[in-house]
């Protein structure tokens, strides 16, 4: 049973009450009767008017609920804008359902909002439907390895690399500052981009697909990958030398590997270079 | 109390601006625009090392800057956060912010964050919290901490003084300069019942650096500081009278959602201009009432009766009328998503 406040609330009380009230999902009438809102301040809802003034025309109830309908309505538009592929292929509902849920899970804790997703593709991991959850999962992934890339670190300051003629087998090659190799069991990017062209694309099935994530002149560009440029590009990427690097990429074709695996290889790294994925050789 | 000054050159009056957002990006590189003055959600650009610095680097050398920040929260009983100071000094040192300024409010406690402005319970605790807080941003940032008048939907029985009071206490304690945001006067006076006038009066006269214009939705009951239309006709007749009591000083249009053409905009601002020119001038010159000449014939009484006058009326409101501020600003989608994937280089 709720009591009423006996003294003036401390600063501190007060805040972390008012934010457990406004921030929890069931809304402010059920939080204020929760356990954790009561423990920082036990004031009910018939009460509520010694904390919360009634205005001219609302009640105290109605006035804090703003705050409420705001916290939700603010950080789900955020989620939506970061996230507008994932929430297309999961809808509406289940897309805001899942993030309420994040937000529950992991309230935000700093003080910017590019930070509010850190933890989804976390969450959704550990949270989604198995039969939704590696896709949903990959496309979290991708989408916010875009944002990374967007708004991290870039090669644009940086004088463009002429890659030698010949490349020596202890030549180590460094990648474009924050340029990210991903391997997904989904493909995820080829569905991306037919959101991103307008299409509605129906969810894939399950297909391996290997991407490299690069911004130039601020834009960032993706790049489909085959497993074998994968490996070698995650070599050179982990500081390997090229000969490591063509090592990997032989083991990523098994027992096939090309008779022009060499020229095929010189091509590769004509057109790497010519978009800007090396700074450096050494 | 001191007299507004005719001059809108002070050192500091920047003229009359608009809040730089990422839809405009393009616009302002293309067309650079003659706009007076921009002003930043500093958290937008805090962190970015990618387009959005890249932007307000070009951005900087070619108009005054200002920063405007929402996650300070001055008013919390959380310690401050110094690794956020000190995002904040590299970034004003970078852009030559004339200014920083925040918000009158908290937006997080115990390590959590709200991204709202939540108004404080006004009373000689919090005030002397605040005071000890403004003290210590002011030295660490070493520059003065601007600090703007939130708009806000409850009030607390555990408060003493009027804003007005809270405020005009503060800046005397700390030397702090105000941001006058006009629009969550006007905005408060409603969810309050309070005059709007009496707001402006008790505020000291000679502390503003900056106003605020911005519209609200009016949904009745209540006014929501959406940041999504026109300034209206009664915050319009508000901050002329704020002009005449407070002086003039730099004035900045905000538009944070439902954002039209960065002309629209900067013709706001431009109204925005006249309206304290010709306010300036009546009080100059009669020294009476502030009789507001505005460029547009206004029906509005000010104050707090002013009802539905020009705001985003409730049938067209959206569905869910969030406050300022919904500061993420997206990327731009073509920067963002790649407009072209180009062909993978697969193997044979």
């Amino acid at each position: 049973m709720s009591t009423q406040p006996k003294a003036p609330p401390t600063l501190f009380a007060l805040q972390r009450w008012m934010l457990a009230a406004i921030t929890d999902p069931q809304g402010v009438a059920d939080a204020l009767a929760a356990k954790c809102t009561q423990q920082q301040l036990p004031v009910a809802l018939e009460t509520l008017e010694q904390v919360i003034l009634r205005g001219p025309q609302q009640t105290a109830l109605q006035r804090l609920a703003i705050y409420h309908t705001a916290y939700f309505a603010r950080l789900l538009e955020v989620l939506r804008g970061l996230f507008p592929c994932l929430r297309y292929a999961v809808g509406d509902e289940v897309f805001d359902a899942w993030m309420v849920g994040y937000l529950q899970t992991h309230p935000p804790c700093s003080y910017t909002l590019a930070r509010l997703a850190d933890r989804l593709p976390e969450y959704l991991q550990t949270t989604c439907p198995a039969e939704w959850g590696r896709f949903a999962v990959e496309l979290a992934q991708l989408e916010q390895a875009i944002d990374r890339v967007f708004d991290g670190p870039g090669p644009e300051t940086l004088p463009p690399l002429m890659l030698p003629d010949r490349l020596g087998g202890d030549l180590r090659l460094r990648l474009a500052p924050g340029m990210e190799l991903h391997a997904f069991h989904f493909p995820v990017s080829r569905y991306y981009s037919a959101f991103r062209q307008g299409h509605h694309p129906d969810w894939p099935a399950e297909e391996p697909q290997w991407v490299a994530l690069l911004r130039r002149d601020y834009v960032v560009r993706r790049y489909e990958l085959a497993q074998p440029q994968y490996a070698l590009l995650k070599e050179l990427a982990g500081g390997g030398t090229l000969d490591n690097a063509l090592q990997a990429a032989v083991a990523a074709y098994g027992q096939h590997v090309p008779d022009d695996l060499p020229a095929q290889v010189h091509h590769w790294f004509a057109f790497w270079a010519s978009q800007g994925m090396f700074v450096a050789a050494e | 109390m001191q007299e507004p000054s005719a001059c809108l050159c002070r050192p500091t009056h920047l003229g009359f601006g608009v809040g730089l957002r990422t839809v405009h990006f393009a616009d302002i590189l293309r067309t650079w625009p003659p706009i007076d003055w921009l002003e930043i959600i500093s958290e937008n650009f805090l962190d970015s090392q990618g387009r959005p610095r890249y932007v307000l680097s070009q951005i900087a050398e070619r108009y005054p800057v200002v920063m405007h920040g929402v996650s300070l929260s001055i008013g919390s009983a959380d310690p401050l956060d110094f690794d956020y100071l000190a995002r904040l000094r590299r970034l004003a040192d970078a852009v030559h912010a004339r200014w920083v300024s925040d918000h009158l409010c908290w937006t997080g406690v115990a390590g959590r964050t709200s991204h709202d402005l939540l108004p404080l319970p006004l009373n000689e605790d919090s005030l002397r919290h605040v005071i000890q807080r403004v003290r210590i941003v002011q030295d660490f940032l070493e520059r003065p901490l601007v600090l703007e008048n939130p708009s806000s939907y409850v009030t607390f029985a555990a408060s003493t003084l009027s804003e007005w009071e809270f405020i005009s206490r503060l800046v005397e304690a700390t030397g702090c300069e105000l941001l006058v945001d006009v629009n969550n006067i006007y905005v408060s006076s409603r969810n309050h019942g309070f005059d709007p006038r009496d707001y402006l009066a008790g505020l000291p006269a000679g502390c503003v650096r900056q106003y605020h214009l911005a519209g609200h939705t009016d949904l009745i009951t209540h006014c929501i500081d959406t940041h999504d239309a026109h300034v209206t006709d009664a915050v319009w007749d508000l901050y002329a009278q704020a002009v005449a009591r407070l002086g003039p000083a730099a004035t900045l249009i905000e538009w944070d959602a439902r954002i039209p053409p960065l002309a629209v905009v900067h013709q706001e601002a431009l109204r925005a201009q006249a309206v304290a020119k010709a306010a300036a001038d009546a009080s100059l010159e009669r020294h009476a009432q502030p009789v507001h000449k505005a460029p547009r014939p206004s029906a509005a009484v000010p104050g707090a009766s002013a009802v539905g006058t020009g705001s985003t009326p409730p049938d067209r409101a959206p569905l869910t009328a969030v406050p300022h501020p919904a500061h993420w600003v997206a990327a731009e989608a073509d920067a963002r998503a790649c407009p072209a994937l180009p062909a993978a280089e697969t193997p044979a």
